[in-house]
């Protein structure tokens, strides 16, 4: 039996996600989906270009935490996992769906611009690479409930598309 | 792409639901934000006594057609009788910060214009304001006397700390304990 995982995470800054209520997780388990959430990076408002993050808004401020590829040594280790840097053309890729908006003024929408059209430009595969995209959406929410049911909605859609999944 | 129809009632049944944030007391009086099963936004509130009545002080229901402009406490006097709230666009990270006197629920003239805000605490005596904010050069603490003009308020804070350093709540932790926390990471990070 396959069973659909939804895996999301974050990581960074010594923060780590508590257990709580998440209309998306119980969304997902009562549609027979398992539900997993280690500390690692997403795909939501992301940061993908790790060699030139600092150049934009206030990621200056995080040169503490991840380094600064104008330092040498440090350079080689964010280009050996930059996402950005790691996309190949041909590569068949599965599908992707970023979440970014003009409102994010902490990490800078263009990682997720830039990566959305990358991703398209490259991959060999037919599966689709899309950008959610809304003017005023940003880091810090400030989403009105029905907006929130509107976003949460396409990105189950995608989901339950992509996974061959049906909602009961 | 399918499945409209069949995700986005249930979804709705769990996000449409009352939701009220934690209370905070000061000088006998709670304050919350509350937002309602059919309302889009959360209202701040006080309530004067235990049993009191709940009163809105501010809706933002009305701020944008679309209801994408929010706000939130950012203080309140320890009297209970001023409150500092913050008004946000979106889904930025930089709030304007507007006083209102509680018991009349008029806004002050005084408004600290629109940055991201790193705590804000009003003095006791209600005489002025202190708030973090981040400049490009670091983070820096202010001091803001009722009535001034807040683009001439005092730096009091933060002089040679560049992008390296934070602020956590630093005005909120400096009236308590005076202790002034800048440490390495904070509310700017990417999350």
């Amino acid at each position: 039996m396959i069973e659909q995982t939804l895996l999301t995470g974050y990581g960074g800054f010594n923060q780590s996600q508590l257990p709580g209520f998440s209309a998306r997780a119980a969304f997902w388990i009562e549609n027979g989906g398992v539900f997993a959430l280690p500390s690692l990076r997403v795909c939501a408002y992301p940061l993908l270009d790790m060699l030139r993050y600092h150049r934009f808004l206030v990621a200056g401020y995080w040169v503490p935490e991840y380094g600064s590829a104008e330092d040498a040594a440090q350079f080689s280790v964010l280009r050996a996992y930059s996402p950005y840097h790691h996309v190949k053309p041909g590569e068949r890729y599965p599908a992707v769906l970023f979440i970014t908006g003009d409102g994010d003024t902490r990490v800078a929408p263009l990682h997720a611009r830039k990566m959305a059209a990358l991703l398209q430009a490259s991959t060999g595969s037919d599966r689709p690479v899309l950008l959610h995209y809304d003017t005023k959406a940003g880091h810090s929410g400030g989403l009105p409930a029905s907006k929130v049911i509107e976003d949460l909605t396409n990105e189950m859609r995608f989901l339950f598309w992509q996974l061959g999944m049906s909602p009961g | 792409m399918p499945g409209r129809d069949r995700i986005q009632p249930r979804l709705t049944e769990l996000i449409k639901i009352d939701t009220v944030n934690v209370p905070f007391v000061r000088g006998g009086r709670s304050f919350f934000s509350k937002r309602e099963a059919d309302q889009d936004l959360f209202v701040l509130y006080v309530r004067k006594g235990p049993d009191a009545p709940d009163e809105v002080l501010v809706d933002p229901h009305g701020l944008s057609p679309d209801h994408r402009v929010s706000v939130n406490f950012e203080d309140v006097s320890a009297d209970g009788r001023l409150l500092a709230y913050g008004v946000r666009n979106g889904g930025e990270d930089e709030v304007t910060v507007r006083l209102m006197d509680v018991d009349s629920r008029r806004d002050l003239p005084d408004t600290l214009p629109r940055a991201r805000y790193f705590g804000v605490a009003l003095t006791a005596d209600k005489s002025a304001v202190y708030y973090a904010r981040l400049a490009r050069e670091g983070p820096r603490m202010f001091r803001h006397a009722m009535g001034a003009d807040p683009a001439r308020d005092e730096e009091v804070f933060g002089e040679g700390y560049g992008p390296e350093k934070i602020p956590h709540d630093l005005p909120l932790r400096g009236r308590r304990g005076q202790v002034r926390r800048v440490g390495p990471t904070g509310r700017s990070r990417p999350q």
